[in-house]
């Protein structure tokens, strides 16, 4: 769950309010806050080089018709403007990343469930988890 | 069976997130401060101390610079210390509003010790800089041939060439000699002396009649009669000849006379022309004197409205915003989208650079925004300048619709000018002494590049010379007869009316300068001509007085002699024929034989 938050996380600009609401609903969920991290860092990177399509996305879902009644009744919300769904890069993040959140989610969970444990003893073996946990002891990794 | 355990570790990481964010908001205003000014602007933005009251909404700042992103090495401006009002009522709409706020120590172009470029500039254009626009010190070469140009118009439009005022050197009937003309003198001398001669002859021939009478006392001897007769009918004919030619010399002495007086009129009608002439016009004069220092003077203000428009933060070229990521629809329903950061009254007290020179200020800004396309107002500026000139500006930046529109006020209340030459070398120079003042009023108008406006300048203490004046309207003499009247020109007004663009405008200027100049010019001229031409007339009076006393002297003493010796000589040769003609009527009666 960590990874799928840290996704979205990323993903969206940090111009607006979504990523740190999204950020604050995944420190109240069980999900790891390394792999939030870790995740959020990667996506962030990534980001500006998915904008054509995240922008796409955002004007697509802007522009529908069916939604053209909704947008007055939402803009009178004083966190409307702070969110700026507006811009069609933080909406089309949001839409990916809400569309992603599951595959995302049962990805990394399948993943961390099949090679977990060898990531483990992996990561175990590297010099930074021996000098951050101690030479003699191995690294207890939290599952995902 | 979900478990919640985790979640009190959680909420206190929250809680401490929210205890650090509370705690550290200045830095972290600071921070984000800085941040969000730098991708708005595009150069490096400082700020050394923030204090923010979430309760009242005070904000001051201290130590803040913002560097100029065209010009690294400069700061745009900076402030000691700044005091704002932020609307609390807008923040949650999205807004950052400053209501009103102080400046205070705001200075434009202060240079840098670091560049104020940031670490990954994300593109660089080159603009026009504040400090490298100077006003033009030199004067175009074209002006200097227009000015010769509207000079040379001038002389040849003026209505008096050579003479502009009489000269008694130039009266020609004051040069003519007291004496008569010599051949009337030489004509009268010769025909008395013929007068007096025939009046010999007669007495000569009635002496000879008679002493023949006596020795010959016969009347009918016909040779004495004949010779007699002979001679008599020629000096008769004689007599006739010199009446005539007497009659025909008295005459002439009358049409001389009478033409002495028809040039003595002539004179005076010429001195009266002198008298009715205005020569010098209004609005040559103006177009003349003031079309150089006009010229020179809306190019210089023209200049500075340009530095003054560069100088003046614009949010959309002034600065280098980085460029969001995706694009903001205006979503249907939803109103239209107000500006991030709205200033909407701000008072600066500062000093800066304009136009090459130092100036402290203070004033105010309402409107300002880094969005002012989203703002339903212009930006105003007024600001009241001290420095080497004193000036009141009140701008209004209107950059609303795509082509921006601009509105420049300047007052000049007291500006003391130097020492102008105005006109033209060769044709008529005036210097404007040094110390007039000049109050102006300017109002600019720019859209887009397209420029029109007004200047009004009231000149005070003014103090004209004439230096120079072409010989073809009078020449020295003349000037410094202008001198006198132009010295009563104390002040003068002109109008200059702008339009084109502001890189090839057109100025045209009306002035009252030409026609108090010509006025008082005319005035003084026609005071002095007519004084001149009183002592003139005087002298005209005097010489035809003195003509007609010699003529009538010389003349009419002699014509008065000539006609009572022809009277004389008349009387003689009547009464000779009568004798004559008496002896003749005896002779036959005596000798009734007698053959003639």
């Amino acid at each position: 769950m960590g990874v799928a938050f840290g996704m979205m996380i990323g993903l969206i600009p940090k111009d607006s309010l979504l990523p740190y609401l999204i950020a604050l609903v995944a420190l109240l969920t069980p999900s790891n806050l390394a792999c939030l991290g870790i995740s959020a860092f990667a996506f962030h990177t990534l980001g500006p080089k998915l904008d054509p399509v995240l922008q796409q996305i955002g004007n697509w879902f802007l522009t529908l018709d069916a939604l053209t009644a909704y947008w007055q009744p939402i803009s009178e919300y004083s966190i409307f403007s702070w969110m700026r769904i507006e811009n069609t890069v933080v909406t089309g993040a949001f839409l990916l990343g809400l569309a992603a959140f599951l595959p995302i989610f049962l990805i990394s969970k399948f993943a961390f469930a099949k090679f977990g444990t060898r990531a483990h003893q992996f990561l175990a073996q590297t010099r930074l988890a021996r000098w951050l946990v101690g030479s003699n002891q191995t690294p207890n990794l939290q599952k995902s | 069976m979900v478990r919640f355990s985790y979640l009190i570790p959680r909420i206190i990481i929250i809680a401490l997130i929210a205890i650090g964010v509370f705690m550290s908001q200045d830095p972290l205003l600071q921070r984000l401060s800085i941040y969000r000014l730098e991708n708005m602007t595009g150069a490096k933005a400082e700020i050394g101390e923030l204090k923010f009251d979430p309760g009242t909404g005070k904000l001051m700042i201290k130590e803040f610079a913002l560097a100029d992103p065209h010009s690294p090495m400069r700061n745009f401006f900076q402030t000691d210390i700044a005091y704002l009002d932020v609307d609390l009522q807008r923040f949650p709409k999205g807004q950052l509003v400053i209501k009103d706020g102080s400046v205070e120590g705001l200075v434009f172009g202060a240079p840098r010790t670091d560049s104020g470029a940031l670490d990954t500039p994300n593109k660089t254009t080159a603009q026009l800089q504040p400090e490298s626009a100077t006003a033009p010190t030199d004067t175009p070469p074209t002006l200097n041939s227009k000015i010769e140009k509207i000079g040379q118009n001038w002389l040849d439009q003026f209505p008096v060439h050579t003479n502009i005022a009489p000269r008694i050197e130039d009266i020609e009937f004051l040069k003519k000699s007291d004496d008569l003309p010599l051949n009337l003198k030489t004509r009268l001398r010769e025909q008395l002396e013929k007068i007096g001669s025939i009046q010999r002859q007669i007495h000569e021939l009635n002496t000879q009649r008679k002493l023949a009478g006596e020795r010959h006392p016969n009347p009918l001897r016909p040779s004495n009669n004949d010779k007699f007769e002979k001679d008599f009918a020629q000096l008769v004919q004689k007599s006739q000849a010199i009446s005539k030619d007497f009659v025909s010399l008295e005459r002439e002495a009358m049409q001389y006379r009478e033409r002495l007086r028809l040039e003595y009129e002539n004179e005076i009608i010429k001195l009266k022309e002198f008298s009715s002439a205005s020569p010098f016009e209004g609005e040559a004069i103006s177009k003349l004197l003031l079309t150089q220092i006009q010229e020179e003077r809306v190019a210089e203000i023209v200049t500075w409205f340009k530095v003054f428009r560069d100088s003046i933060p614009d949010p959309q070229t002034s600065f280098l915003p980085i460029p969001i990521r995706g694009t903001n629809l205006n979503l249907p329903g939803v109103a239209a989208k107000k500006p991030g950061i709205l200033i909407e009254n701000l008072e600066i007290d500062g000093e800066g650079r304009f136009a090459n020179e130092h100036l402290k200020f203070y004033g105010t800004v309402k409107n300002l925004t880094p969005e002012p396309h989203l703002h339903n107002l212009p930006i105003t500026i007024n600001l009241r300048a001290q420095g080497a000139q004193h000036f009141i500006a009140n701008c209004t930046l209107d950059r609303r619709t795509p082509i921006p529109q601009d509105i420049l006020k300047l007052q000049c209340p007291q500006f003391v000018l130097s020492e102008k030459l105005l006109g033209d070398d060769n044709s008529l120079l005036v210097t404007l002494g040094g110390g007039s003042q000049i109050q102006a009023d300017i109002e600019l108008n720019a859209t887009g590049d397209q420029l029109t406006g007004k200047l009004i300048f009231r000149h005070a203490n003014v103090a004209l010379h004439v230096d120079k004046l072409n010989e073809l309207v009078g020449g020295q003499d003349v000037a410094l007869q202008l001198n006198q009247g132009v010295a009563t020109v104390e002040s003068f007004e002109t109008t200059v009316y702008l339009s084109g663009t502001i890189d090839n405008y057109r100025c045209d200027f009306t002035s009252d300068l030409g026609e108090k100049f010509a006025k008082a010019a005319n005035q003084t001229l026609q005071n002095n001509t007519n004084r001149n031409i009183q002592r003139i007339e005087n002298r005209l009076k005097q010489k035809l007085a003195d003509q007609l006393l010699s003529l009538n002297q010389a003349m009419m003493p002699k014509l008065r002699t000539g006609n009572e010796m022809l009277s004389d000589l008349n009387v003689l040769l009547k009464t000779t024929i009568e004798e004559e003609e008496s002896r003749q009527r005896i002779a036959p009666r005596n000798n009734p034989n007698m053959i003639r």
